[in-house]
């Protein structure tokens, strides 16, 4: 094969990756020779994204391909989480319209560093060498501290930048450490010679094992900010712009949790006796933290920050139980995860940007104002509670509660246990925001609002038409209910199929 | 691609279009407002429920022709031990129903933009129209009982809607209410009978996993022992395998009927259709005459093994006491409703107590065994009672809203359409040999004296007497509102030619006529008269394709029904056009108690108030102290614990960056040593 067919047949498999480099370079110079036309930007935005996710539709289902000495693997879960992450920047991007106002003049910047970000989550998706995960987690990490403080004149924004960057400085160091325990020990940097050789480590666990396992997940749990990775959390959703914290919440997760998926369920899966009670402990923590947190925030963005660390411990608890059913229900709760959390968001952002406030008793009232966007609100917030309406966010809270039974130990029943304990207080306080803004009189500020939403200067377009997507999302999730479960599985199943040089049997026979 | 299989394939656009004419209706009311087109508004709803008309008589000339039944399944959820899913199942019995549903559906929703023109709600009335639509078609091609139930909730919630319709009339409102809840109780009965069936079968579906669950039959595998109701129950009757006894089943079935008797308003749940008679008339037509009310012998004709008896697990029997429980039941509803429309003065209350009578009849028919009996009736049943209920909308309509019919009479000549169409319903309900309800009430009241079940001569005659009644008071109800003299005051509003209005009267006038000597083949039906030799009628050939079977034409039956309907006709005509309304004061004089327990419908309201009256405020009165001693305590309780917790847990962030770092740190070392020392130490 000449050099010019290798590469031709490597960008090939690439193209979503191209798409959104094109889109991110054009973002990055539009402004400059167009200023009077800066609405195009997030237009080439979506439009690149969309092509990168019609490329990867295109491509699932391809035979499984290693790329540039075993750097990046194309198979189906790197092409889902892509997918799945350009679907999550359209809903971003289109949340950020009318938004990114307020950040002028960084505009054209903002959207540049967004599909960065994107670009890297891409990236993550298909990392199989230790190498390259840190380049793409970094990159991931840098555009994150970027973005949260774009609104250079915000205090908060300002704030929440900078302790995202000493927190992240923290587990960069912590996961270097890890990683070069796991050169010493195995003396390579490509997950698959580290999953074969890290079977002989974890025949006799010793204090370095563990070290090490801890040590790779306090990176990860850094970026789903599980307890205790999670002070971050709450800082940064809070002071960072809202379309940003959204982001953060979902795309960035989605992230932490493919790497996750990479190391423990891929590389380290013959130690998994040993990160097992290590996550189900986390996720314990992290839905008991989460939960009895967000009870008592009055802000409904810290709120939502708070909640989203109780997802992540019952992402966890499908993680424990670890073989190819939970992680299929694991991958359908992110994606129905993913909706109704951006949805929330986005209308979030529109209430916010028409009140100027995120408190969640100004909201109250707010159906006599705006019912339709109160009842998108309401419906989001049911699904996070897991109440099926539509059934989405219930189902995928069962799927996820029942791998933990179908564990059929102890630990499983604990995690079930303390699931459903900690879901009580998450109905309540995702509920009392809805029934503030349909039971209760209307506030001081709702009863302000004009009866029809005036447009100032900014369209509400884009965000009207993310709220649609997510609704449209959390509604399919619920009827399609088996599509989406063969897709999770089959994403998943690249896990246990191994690698194609190589390969450890004992690792497929324990994942099927 | 054969045109058969063509022509059966999109058979599921009959139901989607109403939906989606329902769902685009309410959009551009919800976009434009008030700025949307009446007429758009009708046009979408029609044409949906036009082109399903259309295939409907497509689907039935296939089926006629060669009976093939088409199926075909998606799947809904799906989990290793089972699997639910959603279809349509277009055979001989659901195509027959897919022509009376879309047949009566499109001429009252024609009827409709005469009849709400001026209503404020007229587009969101033909949005429900086509949702209802929709829904009831949706029932009537379930592949299942989970999905019949779905539709059966839908079609529930439509009514309820559409009875509400006027929702800012206090009675309305309070109708619409009765209706739910009454609905709510069989629908309790109808799931609970599903899960207990399925706990009962489990085992059966389980070992067909790749079939939907509570499938009604698969025509591609077909028979007794396929994946079907029958094989279910067979296999679970096996003790070799299942823990179902024919005890058990009988329970099921008594359990489950709850859910027609309340659709099909059948004693003691009927108390809810006479006060539907709230909502607009087209409703009262369409939903509570025609369709809906319906359903529920839908049902129990569709579910039929259900209802067998399977002690010769080779053949079942129609002799159980599952279907004997639904003759009685029908039968005793049917003398009552009749017993209750002797007396009542509202032209629409009146009818709606007839229905309530005739759908008695018809399960009087399927409870005999007489399957193609009971559908018979229904299909010629819907015709002139729709056909009744828009007469009679027709004339509130000429007397601007006046419903009681003491403030009517001499109509005759002002609303001839009407009338004529009035008469010939009458005569067709009534029984007069040659009109539809002739054929249709004729063979049910043949089954009953057929049949083998307790009492069956008893029922039989109760039906023959009740046939008298219903000629009774129907020619009663004529001859008070189109003969005589006009004793009411307002302006009537005179028919000249034929409107939106009267239209649909005259189209279903035909099938009033016709439809019974049509399904009963006439040349044959005259040929076999007295013979004892019986012959299968072209309708229950239809609907019995699997095993058609011959019915004998009881002569003495049909003659005693005949005289007791002339009876009935010749007493109204002689009290009521003679002398007016001068009875019903004659009798309330005389037998003062029966005609009050007749006019008060033998005062079922007053019972259930005063029971549930006492019971809830007893139940009441205890839980409250329950909950106010013992739930609420425990609830603050949660409330405190898991508030203080969560302001506890609030001030471990304390917003220093440099502390956010130490704690990852710190999380680190101590997660490490944990899981060294505690967890996975060999």
């Amino acid at each position: 094969m000449s050099d010019n067919q290798f590469f031709s047949g490597v960008f090939s498999l690439l193209t979503p990756h191209l798409w959104v480099i094109t889109g991110m370079v054009i973002a990055c110079l539009w402004n400059l020779f167009f200023p009077k036309r800066k609405h195009v930007t997030p237009l080439v935005c979506i439009g690149t994204l969309a092509l990168a996710a019609i490329t990867y539709l295109k491509q699932f289902g391809v035979e499984q391909q290693d790329l540039f000495a075993r750097l990046y693997v194309i198979d189906t879960l790197s092409i889902a989480i892509g997918l799945i992450t350009c679907l999550v920047g359209i809903i971003v991007v289109f949340m950020s319209m009318g938004y990114e106002r307020k950040f002028t003049p960084n505009r054209g910047e903002y959207y540049a560093i967004l599909m960065t970000a994107i670009l890297s989550v891409m990236f993550l998706a298909g990392t199989a060498d230790l190498i390259m995960l840190f380049v793409a987690l970094e990159t991931l990490t840098i555009c994150c501290v970027l973005l949260s403080g774009i609104a250079k004149r915000d205090l908060k924004s300002n704030e929440a930048s900078l302790k995202y960057l000493l927190s992240t400085a923290a587990t960069t160091a912590t996961f270097m450490y890890g990683m070069s325990f796991l050169y010493g020990l195995t003396g390579s940097t490509n997950y698959y010679d580290i999953q074969a050789k890290i079977f002989q480590v974890a025949q006799s666990p010793s204090l370095v094992a563990i070290l090490l396992i801890v040590l790779l997940i306090s990176v990860v749990g850094f970026k789903l900010s599980m307890v205790p990775f999670h002070m971050w959390t709450p800082d940064v959703y809070e002071g960072a712009p809202t379309p940003v914290t959204a982001f953060l919440s979902v795309g960035s997760k989605l992230g932490g949790l493919v790497v996750a998926l990479r190391l423990l369920s891929f590389t380290f899966v013959s130690a998994s006796a040993d990160w097992v009670p290590v996550i189900a402990g986390l996720a314990i923590l992290s839905m008991v933290v989460g939960n009895l947190i967000a009870l008592c925030q009055t802000s409904v963005k810290r709120m939502l920050a708070y909640s989203s660390i109780a997802h992540v411990g019952y992402f966890l608890i499908a993680f424990a139980a670890n073989n190819g059913q939970s992680l299929s229900s694991l991958l359908f709760y992110v994606i129905i995860y993913g909706f109704m959390n951006l949805g929330a968001f986005a209308c979030a952002i529109m209430i916010e940007n028409e009140l100027g406030t995120d408190d969640m008793t100004e909201w109250s009232g707010l159906i006599r104002k705006r019912p339709w966007l109160t009842m998108a609100m309401a419906i989001c917030l049911m699904n996070l509670a897991g109440l099926p309406v539509p059934p989405a966010g219930f189902l995928a809270k069962f799927f996820v509660f029942w791998s933990g039974i179908q564990m059929y130990s102890t630990l499983g029943n604990w995690l079930v246990i303390v699931a459903l304990v900690t879901s009580v207080p998450a109905v309540f306080y995702y509920v009392r925001v809805a029934i503030k803004m349909i039971v209760r009189e209307p506030s001081v500020k709702v009863a302000a609002l004009p009866n029809r939403r005036v447009e100032v200067a900014d369209s509400q377009f884009g965000p009207i038409l993310a709220i649609a997507i997510c609704l449209v999302g959390i509604i399919g999730g619920s009827i399609a209910v088996n599509p989406l479960m063969e897709f999770s599985s089959k994403a998943v199943s690249s896990l246990s199929t191994g690698p194609v040089v190589g390969s450890t049997p004992g690792a497929a026979e324990h994942l099927q | 691609m054969s045109d058969v299989a063509t022509c059966l394939l999109n058979s599921h656009w009959i139901v989607l279009l109403p939906f989606l004419a329902g769902a685009l209706i309410i959009l551009g009311c919800s976009l434009f407002k008030d700025k949307m087109p009446k007429t758009l508004c009708m046009g979408i709803s029609i044409a949906a429920v036009f082109y399903g008309f259309l295939q409907s008589l497509l689907i039935f000339n296939e089926l006629r022709q060669t009976p093939t039944p088409y199926m075909s399944d998606i799947d809904w959820f799906v989990s290793d031990s089972f699997k639910i899913t959603v279809g349509i199942l277009v055979d001989n019995l659901a195509s027959l129903m897919l022509i009376v549903v879309t047949l009566v559906s499109l001429l009252v929703q024609i009827y409709t933009h005469g009849y709400m023109r001026e209503d404020p709600g007229y587009r969101r009335f033909y949005s429900y129209l086509s949702l209802f639509t929709g829904s009831m078609l949706g029932l009537v091609i379930s592949t299942n009982l989970i999905q019949m139930f779905i539709f059966w909730e839908l079609v529930g919630v439509c009514s309820y809607l559409l009875i509400g319709f006027w929702w800012n009339k206090p009675s309305a409102a309070a109708a619409c209410v009765k209706a739910f809840v009454v609905n709510r109780i069989g629908d309790f009965g109808f799931l609970i009978g599903i899960l207990l069936l399925l706990s009962a079968t489990y085992g059966f579906w389980h070992a067909h996993a790749d079939h939907g669950l509570l499938m009604f039959y698969d025509p591609q595998v077909g028979g007794i022992d396929g994946v079907t109701l029958s094989g279910a129950i067979k296999w679970a009757l096996d003790p070799a395998h299942g823990t179902l006894t024919q005890s058990f089943l009988t329970a099921i079935s008594m359990i489950m009927f709850l859910g027609p008797m309340a659709k099909s308003a059948q004693a003691p749940l009927h108390v809810w259709l006479p006060d539907a008679m709230e909502g607009p008339t087209p409703i009262s037509a369409l939903i509570h005459a025609a369709t809906m009310v319906a359903a529920g012998i839908y049902m129990v004709a569709r579910a039929y093994p259900i209802w067998l008896d399977w002690t010769n697990i080779a053949e079942p029997s129609t002799a159980s006491a599952g279907l004997a429980y639904v003759a009685w039941i029908g039968g005793i509803t049917a003398f009552m409703a009749a017993t209750i429309a002797l007396t009542q003065f509202d032209i629409k209350r009146a009818l709606a107590w007839s229905t309530v009578s005739q759908l008695g009849y018809m399960f009087v028919g399927l409870g005999c065994g007489g399957y193609s009996a009971g559908m018979f009736h229904l299909t010629t049943h819907a015709f002139f009672k729709a056909m009744l209920f828009l007469c009679s909308g027709a004339v509130i309509h000429a007397l601007h809203g006046e419903q009681d019919m003491r403030q009517m009479g001499g109509l005759f000549g002002k609303v001839k359409y009407t009338a004529t169409c009035f008469l010939i319903g009458t005569l067709a309900i009534s029984g007069v040999p040659g009109f539809a309800g002739f054929f249709s009430k004729d063979e049910i009241i043949g089954t009953a004296f057929a049949w083998q079940g307790p009492g069956h001569e008893v029922l039989a005659w109760l039906m023959v007497f009740t046939a008298g009644m219903t000629a009774y008071y129907m020619f009663r109800m004529f001859f008070m509102t189109f003969t005589g003299t006009y004793r009411g005051s307002a302006h009537v509003h005179e028919e000249h030619k034929p409107d939106p209005l009267t239209v649909p009267l005259l189209v279903l006038a035909v099938p009033s006529i016709a439809a019974g000597a049509v399904g009963a083949d006439l040349q044959q039906f005259i040929a076999h008269i007295g013979s004892s030799e019986g012959y299968a009628s072209p309708f229950s050939n239809f609907v019995h394709f699997m095993h058609p079977h011959a019915e004998v034409i009881n002569m003495s039956a049909m003659t005693a029904s005949t005289v007791f309907s002339l009876v009935g006709i010749a007493l109204a005509f002689a009290l009521y056009y003679k002398k007016g309304f001068a009875l019903d004061v004659a009798i309330e004089k005389k037998i003062p108690a029966l005609y009050r327990f007749s006019l008060n419908k033998w005062y079922w309201d007053e019972l259930y108030m005063a029971v549930t009256n006492f019971l809830l405020t007893a139940f009441k009165q205890v839980w409250e102290c329950v909950d106010k001693h013992v739930i609420d305590n425990i609830v603050n309780l949660q409330r405190y614990i898991f508030l203080g917790f969560g302001h506890l847990l609030k001030y471990s962030e304390n917003g220093r960056g440099q502390s956010y770092a130490l704690t990852i740190f710190a999380g680190v070392a101590l997660i490490g040593l944990f899981v060294y020392f505690f967890v996975s130490s060999p």
